[in-house]
């Protein structure tokens, strides 16, 4: 998962001032220091300007010298024109290309960078309007959403998305990370004890076709959760309150079921 | 199967009792100076190959005017430890760097391109002068 970071702070740290240096050369001097295993970070890059001053390279400058001498794959020294031109980086959300873009941002930039930022958050923007979470999950892209979907305050178009597909479980992990990131949730305490509980088990990408009574525990203990969350913190009540209607039908369906079973097997 | 080194990269004998020199060796074409810092006896000819090589110089200033230089710092204060001669064109480039103090040289060019810079412009108010009074 690529991190979610601050953006980065300017370098400017001067290093020497030598006026009598002035016009020596009608170009800057970079200096770059190649020293076998230095991490591109820790990398000395200086510069000596037109003036005779001598400071430490700013992040662009940085980049494009750790790019020359350890080029990275798949990175350019030109930023690509999908990210620089509006016109095509629109046509590409149209396009729902989501994971391409993400993809290529992680390789063209570091994640503290600005254009990074902007980006990303202009695509997960796109796909929580358009309600196209499936196009993300399952992939390393996921988390980040998920997380700037919380910090920003607009995780309900999720939380609707998980009801309707009806995993209850992921529903009490994200109420118990918006606890974890705001503290706003009545009761968060409880949700991130059950999210603790839920984490260890397998994930669920679709509805679950058999399940034991374990499950069936968690399961309601997930369901009240979500009522309270609904109740407390929730922005689209009526249709929250719907889809989880709709699920616990659909569950308790599925209870009968496998109790039935159990009983016609004669296990019960 | 051994990998073939090209010479740039340092195979060239080691003599542990002769002198070394660090300097410039060019490797461009015509008219594209490209240079390699490197180690190599004081007294063989750059043609041979170097013992090592410490980094690069691209003299052509790029796109957005600058001047390339990459060193591997670590190598060459061992080579400095060993006793190595730095050449002045290096020494200059090392005192831009930091590494050393400025090279006197340089001190030498900058006030030599100041003192024409300031000559030309008197040239021309002069020359301006003239045109108006002429005018």
């Amino acid at each position: 998962m690529p991190p979610v970071v601050k953006v980065q702070k300017p370098i400017d740290d001067v290093l020497s001032r030598d006026p009598a240096l002035m016009s020596y050369d009608s170009a800057k001097y970079l200096f770059t220091d190649i020293t076998f295993g230095v991490a591109n970070e820790h990398r000395i890059i200086v510069e000596r300007d037109l003036d005779g001053t001598l400071r430490s390279c700013d992040h662009d400058v940085r980049k494009r010298l750790n790019q020359v001498y350890f080029p990275m794959n798949g990175r350019k020294l030109k930023e690509p024109l999908m990210f620089t031109e509006q016109e095509k980086f629109n046509s590409l959300l149209e396009r729902q290309k989501y994971e391409f873009i993400l993809d290529r941002a992680c390789v063209q930039y570091e994640p503290d960078e600005a254009a990074y930022q902007r980006i990303t958050s202009i695509t997960y923007q796109h796909v929580d309007l358009n309600k196209n979470y499936n196009l993300l999950r399952s992939t390393r892209h996921f988390g980040p959403l998920t997380f700037y979907l919380i910090w920003h305050q607009s995780m309900d178009g999720l939380m609707l998305e998980i009801l309707q597909s009806g995993i209850v479980r992921d529903a009490v992990v994200l109420t118990a990370l918006r606890h974890a990131i705001h503290g706003d949730v009545e009761e968060g305490d409880a949700a991130r004890a059950l999210a603790e509980q839920i984490l260890p088990t397998p994930v669920q990408l679709r509805k679950p076709e058999s399940i034991t009574e374990l499950d069936i525990q968690i399961d309601s203990k997930c369901i009240q959760c979500v009522e309270k969350y609904i109740k407390s913190n929730s922005a689209m009540k009526s249709q929250h309150e719907l889809a989880l209607q709709g699920f616990r039908e659909d569950y308790q369906q599925l209870i009968d079921l496998t109790r039935g079973l159990k009983k016609a097997h004669g296990h019960a | 199967m051994s990998i073939v080194l090209p010479p740039s990269s340092g195979i060239g004998r080691c003599y542990a009792k002769a002198a070394k020199s660090i300097r410039l060796i060019r490797h461009g074409c015509t008219n594209r100076p490209f240079y390699h810092i490197s180690v190599i006896h004081r007294k063989r000819p750059n043609s041979l190959p170097v013992i090592e090589q410490l980094g690069s110089y691209d003299p052509m200033p790029n796109i957005n005017n600058e001047k390339l230089v990459a060193l591997n710092f670590e190598r060459l204060k061992y080579w400095l430890g060993k006793g190595a001669h730095v050449t002045n064109p290096v020494g200059e480039l090392l005192g831009l760097a930091g590494f050393f103090p400025i090279h006197p040289r340089s001190y030498m060019t900058a006030w030599r391109n100041r003192q024409t810079e300031r000559e030309n412009l008197a040239k021309q108010e002069a020359e301006n002068q003239e045109k108006a009074a002429t005018s």
